[in-house]
């Protein structure tokens, strides 16, 4: 697969802030040993989203921590908007008034807020997400609804939530209407020191969260969207093994191509750290201030290796020696890499087909 | 602002809507960028060319004269083609004739 670098990133991730009301026990943002966690002050944020409108970015994705806890958040988005950008926003819900929701509306250059909801029940819901944390969520989807802001839904796929899917999925795509929700599975990144093991699906619950999640797709074509996890895992390794009965290599796969953002995305901390993504806080490549986002995006040597890791071959791995499925794997997530090997140049364990099947046999299951 | 254009002719003075991007991607295309409603148009190298000549006070007869020392063997063809552009770009509401309301 050949990339392109753009000249200037196409979207930039900014983590407006540290702070957050919950503490989700899975986070992958919260207690991070690479990470400090300072705010910037307004005026550093304003300098920063003036260069981005100067280096033509088209959009800005606004998450945290809770994005909107910051006093300031609408001067924020007052300038992204007078920079000539759009936004997204990640949030738990909880900000989310009707009056917020009317503000997202009036700035006209909202793309999508984007809700995290683990289940259709507090009781599921809050597993993981914290008591109290159910409520605020859906009355943020409903408000931002009546405002006619695109609004769409995160659920974070874990052991105490796979056999709600079907619920959940009732509530968002029938009663609530929703066009369209996201999935993604409890993943260790950032730093996997702070994950205990039962905090991520065994490979049974695994190929559980699978089935019921691709039965789910069937149901309600294109209207479950996943990039991560156990339903985007479902689709892949299906096509890899497709791929390996016919003989025939994915095109562009076989080498570590499973990261393409660096290529046209940039993230920065809440700290005004620079770093490639936001799976990879900590690989600092300069800070705002110090050095221009332009800068960064044109020198910086780690960057630069990240873009050039899409040239390793998979081939070159002891770990995939042998492997059927070689030439259509992609190597999956550096920060998955990073996080679970402190190897960003490596194929990423969580997400290897020839590993999941070893596992399943020894369970004495295998994907269907 | 308010775009009054009707009929692209020579001695037009067109300008570029100043509420879209250009994003120069590489040397053989940029993308144009309409953050209000968040579409995006591709523009090869020669409409860029032309849309950075489109400054409201440069006729389309002077921007297809700076065109024609620019690019060798640019002929009636080629006059016609830009045209086209100019006219599928105003279409777009992209390039007109800008009025303060
Ligand atoms: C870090 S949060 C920031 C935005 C906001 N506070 C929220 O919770 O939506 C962004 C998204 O990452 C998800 N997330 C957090 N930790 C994760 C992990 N370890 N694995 C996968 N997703 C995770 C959250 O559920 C949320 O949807
Ligand atoms: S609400 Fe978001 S940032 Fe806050 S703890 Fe939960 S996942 Fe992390
Ligand atoms: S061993 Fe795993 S990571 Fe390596 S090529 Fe095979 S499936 Fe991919």
């Amino acid at each position: 697969m050949s990339h392109k670098v753009m000249r200037t990133p196409r979207m930039v991730d900014l983590e407006l802030t540290s702070r957050c009301n919950l503490s989700c026990r899975y986070c992958y943002y919260l207690d991070h040993q690479g990470v400090s966690y300072q705010d910037l002050p307004t005026e550093r944020w304003l300098a920063l989203i003036r260069e981005l409108g100067e280096s033509k970015v088209m959009s800005v994705c606004l998450s945290g921590g809770e994005a909107l806890l910051r006093e300031d958040i609408f001067t924020l988005i007052d300038a992204i908007v007078t920079s000539q950008m759009r936004f997204d926003l990640l949030s738990n819900g909880s900000p989310v008034t009707a009056e917020v929701a009317q503000r997202l509306k009036l700035t006209g250059r909202c793309n999508c807020v984007q809700i995290s909801l683990d289940g259709s029940r507090a009781e599921v819901h809050e597993v993981m997400r914290g008591e109290g944390s159910f409520a605020p969520a859906l009355a943020a989807i409903r408000h931002l609804q009546a405002a006619e802001v695109p609004v769409t839904v995160r659920v974070t796929v874990h052991a105490g939530n796979i056999d709600d899917l079907p619920a959940t999925t009732r509530l968002l795509l029938e009663e609530l209407n929703l066009p369209s929700f996201s999935t993604n599975s409890i993943s260790s990144l950032g730093s996997s020191a702070k994950y205990d093991d039962e905090l991520f699906l065994s490979p049974e619950q695994r190929l559980r969260a699978m089935q019921v999640l691709s039965g789910l797709d069937a149901r309600y074509p294109g209207r479950i969207e996943a990039s991560a996890g156990p339903l985007a895992e479902w689709q892949m390794f299906h096509e890899m093994r497709r791929a390996h009965q016919n003989g025939q290599p994915i095109p562009g796969h076989g080498h570590l191509v499973g990261c393409g953002c660096v290529f046209d995305r940039l993230a920065v901390r809440a700290d005004g750290a620079y770093i490639p993504c936001v799976m990879l806080p900590q690989m600092v490549l300069g800070m705002i201030g110090e050095s221009r986002l332009i800068d960064v995006w044109r020198d910086a040597k780690v960057l630069d290796d990240l873009r050039e890791r899409t040239k390793i071959s998979l081939g070159s791995f002891e770990e995939c020696r042998g492997c059927d499925y070689q030439l259509s794997c992609t190597g999956n997530c550096a920060g998955g890499a990073l996080s679970l090997l402190g190897d960003a140049n490596r194929p990423s364990p969580d997400a290897c087909l020839r590993s999941f099947e070893r596992d399943l046999a020894k369970a004495g299951l295998s994907l269907p | 602002m308010h775009n009054n254009l009707l009929k692209i002719d020579l001695d037009m003075r067109l300008a570029v809507n100043p509420n879209l991007v250009l994003r120069i991607e590489d040397d053989d295309c940029a993308l144009l960028f309409d953050p209000d409603n968040g579409r995006v148009e591709i523009l090869n190298c020669t409409a860029v060319e032309i849309w950075q000549q489109l400054d409201g006070k440069r006729s389309l007869h002077e921007v297809i004269g700076r065109l024609e020392e620019i690019y060798d063997g640019f002929d009636e063809d080629a006059t016609r083609q830009v045209l086209a552009l100019v006219n599928s770009l105003a279409g777009l509401g992209a390039v007109g004739v800008w009025e303060q309301t």
